[in-house]
């Protein structure tokens, strides 16, 4: 299993999200209960402080390691060994986040993400987590209508793959770079431009080349 | 440019996790990195000091610093694609590439693409590339299709963090004064850095020093992410790993017949070096509506006015909520009265249920005291479970009568069960009696080479005997002879006693 993990870039705009999330959620919250009075004012502390704590760990525990912040980039929360994060892994990143904030502004956590192996910041490393992007494995659609070319020599799964590859991008490469790289297997096909390749590529994507 | 040489594995990656490719980049050759990163600034910021120092106009001298940032990011970037592309870098080399990298371009560099949304994904096409007019223009609209949204998201990102670690460093100061001086000295430290209308010397120092520091930390990163944004860019839109998956096909049909290697040479003269040669017009080839509208959508995303919002957010402040005036007028006294005596009731309620809570954990003290109390592993014994690899053994499972419950089971034909019964009353008693201690969840052999190290040798070989017995029924399908169960069962009082 791949587990890419996630960097400076992605996981700063992710926590920025999530900050504005909380930011307006909490305003709003406050200014209506302040009608309350006092009572209102009780209600708003502990609302504040349950949405500062608990924001994190029940998104990330219920909604499968991502916070809003974190869906919008494409992020979730995992144990580093790939398990979905529970309760105590969650518990403690999240507790642990006092400590990467320091000074303020979080100065602690962007050093350390940057220094650490897998991008990780302090609370993560005390909870063993990591955070990964969200894979999507949706199948690409793009060879379905194309007029498939059999295959009449042997290819290994790997150059199966680069095949495939070849016909699901081709539509996004411009035409001479696709004509190019179609020349470059004259070969091994025969005379093939990037259409006909394009081609064998639907026909190996469609299960007929298994070898 | 040879493509079969790069040192990092090219397919097509998310913006994202190209950016964090980017950095690990830069990661592994920040010793080259930083060495030329402070020569080259070093020099610049001791001139912005003399500056501060000497000139009427200190402002503009950090402007000016400021402004020359994008000079450092040319031996960044050789560095880091040197390195991909398999050629090797020391300090010298990149130093020697910074006037030549100076010197392109270097009017575009500090003016437009000084204040591009994204700059780092842009400077790798001026100063790796060296294009220049059309031709850049041209390479720049093909990129920014693709990724001009992701490289203002890393701008914003580098902007913050940029201010992240701004304010650390002069929150961490703060932190480092007494308590007693707070008021004088930590204002004073703060102050410094808000400008008060009168900024000092000092204050401007500390400013471009403490600026400096953020941007030695950050803006070797900055530079390295946005050229991953680029690299993942080419590699997609110019098919890098497919070219680079075609040749090693090539290669190896080549090697497998001698015959086809003149193929391939001519196959290989044939193509035109990729890189350069491929800075023509965008031409979508098969469906150019699908890229004019994502792109489309990109600017619809107003990923501008996103930065807009980010820059304008303050951190809720308490002070706002302004203190509801006494209002006596009708709706606003029945909310204070409803108000207060909502939190009558909840104040109460709350006691209620921290007295509930007390009570309850009074009631289930049984449950939860033993795990506060202090118990060594020795007290333990005799230990009345044990668990085995093949299942859990408890005493009360046992029989008191151990052999004459495992004759019966045999004489009723069930000889497996008798055999079981037997290995494991004998693991159980071998553990209580003998205080043999076992590994968790021991296989037999396991249990046999314990017993051998930890107990006499006529209680090893005995326990020897009847793990065989069970094993060979077990696992052989062969039960032992009527005799031996019986002779096993005979000797097994002398060994364990009975259960009780």
């Amino acid at each position: 299993m791949r587990l890419p993990v996630a960097g400076l870039s992605s996981r700063s705009l992710a926590w920025l999200i999530d900050a504005i999330i909380k930011g307006v959620v909490l305003t709003v919250g406050t200014t209506v209960l302040s009608i309350l009075g006092y009572f209102g004012d009780a209600l708003s502390f502990i609302g504040i402080f349950l949405g500062l704590w608990f924001y994190n760990v029940l998104f990330e525990v219920f909604n499968q390691g991502a916070t809003p912040g974190k869906s919008a980039m494409g992020l979730r929360v995992m144990n580093a060994n790939g398990t979905p994060v529970g309760w105590t892994g969650s518990m403690i990143r999240n507790l642990l986040r006092a400590v990467d904030t320091l000074p303020g502004c979080y100065a602690l956590g962007c050093i350390s993400v940057m220094l650490s192996k897998d991008f990780q910041r302090l609370g993560d490393l005390a909870a063993n987590t990591i955070v990964v992007y969200a894979q999507n494995d949706a199948p690409d659609a793009s060879l379905r209508n194309v007029q498939n070319e059999p295959v009449r020599v042997p290819l290994s799964p790997a150059e199966q793959q680069a095949v495939v590859s070849f016909g699901e991008r081709a539509p996004r490469l411009n035409r001479e770079r696709a004509e190019e790289l179609a020349t470059l297997m004259k070969p091994v096909f025969g005379e093939v431009d990037a259409d006909r390749l394009r081609g064998h590529a639907a026909w190996i994507a469609g299960g007929e080349g298994k070898p | 440019m040879n493509l079969e040489s790069v040192t990092a594995e090219l397919r097509p990656r998310g913006p994202w996790e190209a950016m964090d490719l980017g950095a690990r980049m830069v990661r592994r050759d920040a010793g080259v990195i930083y060495r030329t990163w402070f020569i080259v600034t070093l020099p610049l910021l001791i001139l912005a000091s003399l500056g501060i120092l000497y000139l009427p106009v200190p402002g503009w001298v950090m402007l000016a610093y400021w402004w020359l940032e994008p000079l450092t990011d040319g031996p960044i970037l050789h560095v880091v694609s040197q390195r991909l592309f398999g050629g090797a870098t020391d300090t010298r080399s990149a130093l020697r590439s910074v006037p030549a990298h100076a010197r392109r371009n270097i009017l575009f560099l500090l003016t437009p693409l000084r204040f591009h949304f994204a700059r780092s994904l842009a400077i790798p096409v001026t100063q790796l590339e060296g294009l220049k007019g059309q031709k850049r223009r041209a390479r720049a609209r093909v990129l920014n299709n693709v990724a001009l949204s992701h490289g203002i998201g890393l701008t914003t990102a580098y902007q913050h963090l940029m201010l992240c670690l701004y304010l650390g460093v002069i929150l961490f100061g703060y932190l480092l004064v007494p308590e007693a001086y707070r008021d004088t000295l930590g204002s004073t430290w703060v102050g410094t850095f808000l400008g008060d209308g009168d900024t000092t010397t000092a204050g401007n120092l500390l400013t471009l020093y403490i600026f400096y520091i953020a941007q030695t930390i950050l803006h070797p990163w900055y530079v390295g992410a946005g050229f991953g944004l680029y690299i993942n860019c080419r590699t997609m839109l110019e098919a890098w790993d497919i070219e680079v998956a075609f040749r090693r096909m090539l290669q190896r049909r080549a090697a497998r017949a001698t015959a086809a290697a003149a193929f391939v040479a001519i196959a290989f003269a044939g193509v035109a070096e990729p890189g350069r040669a491929e800075v023509r017009e965008f031409e979508p080839y098969w469906q150019p509506e699908v890229v004019e509208e994502a792109t489309a959508a990109v600017f619809d995303d107003e990923a501008l006015a996103q930065y807009e919002t980010v820059e304008e957010w303050r951190p809720l402040n308490p002070d706002d909520d302004e203190e509801p005036a006494p209002d006596t007028s009708g709706l606003n006294h029945f909310f204070e009265t409803l108000g207060r005596l909502a939190s009558v009731i909840v104040e109460f309620g709350l006691w209620i249920a921290v007295a509930l809570a007390l009570l309850f954990a009074f009631v289930t003290r049984r449950r939860w005291l033993p795990y506060l109390r202090y118990e060594p592993g020795e007290e333990r014994r005799p230990r009345q479970r044990i668990v085995l690899d093949s299942g859990v053994i408890t005493a009360e499972e046992l029989p008191d009568d151990v052999p004459d419950a495992v004759l019966g089971l045999w004489s009723r034909g069930k000889l497996r069960e008798a055999l079981s019964l037997l290995y494991r009353s004998s693991v159980f008693s071998t553990v209580a009696k003998h205080g043999v201690r076992l590994p968790r969840s021991a296989t037999e052999g396991e249990c046999v080479s314990a017993v051998k190290s930890q107990a006499p040798a006529a209680l090893a070989a005995y326990f020897d005997k009847v793990v065989t017995a069970w094993l060979w029924c077990a696992y052989g399908g062969r039960a032992p002879a009527e005799e031996t169960v019986q002779s096993l069962c005979r000797d097994w009082p002398s060994h364990y006693g009975s259960i009780a």
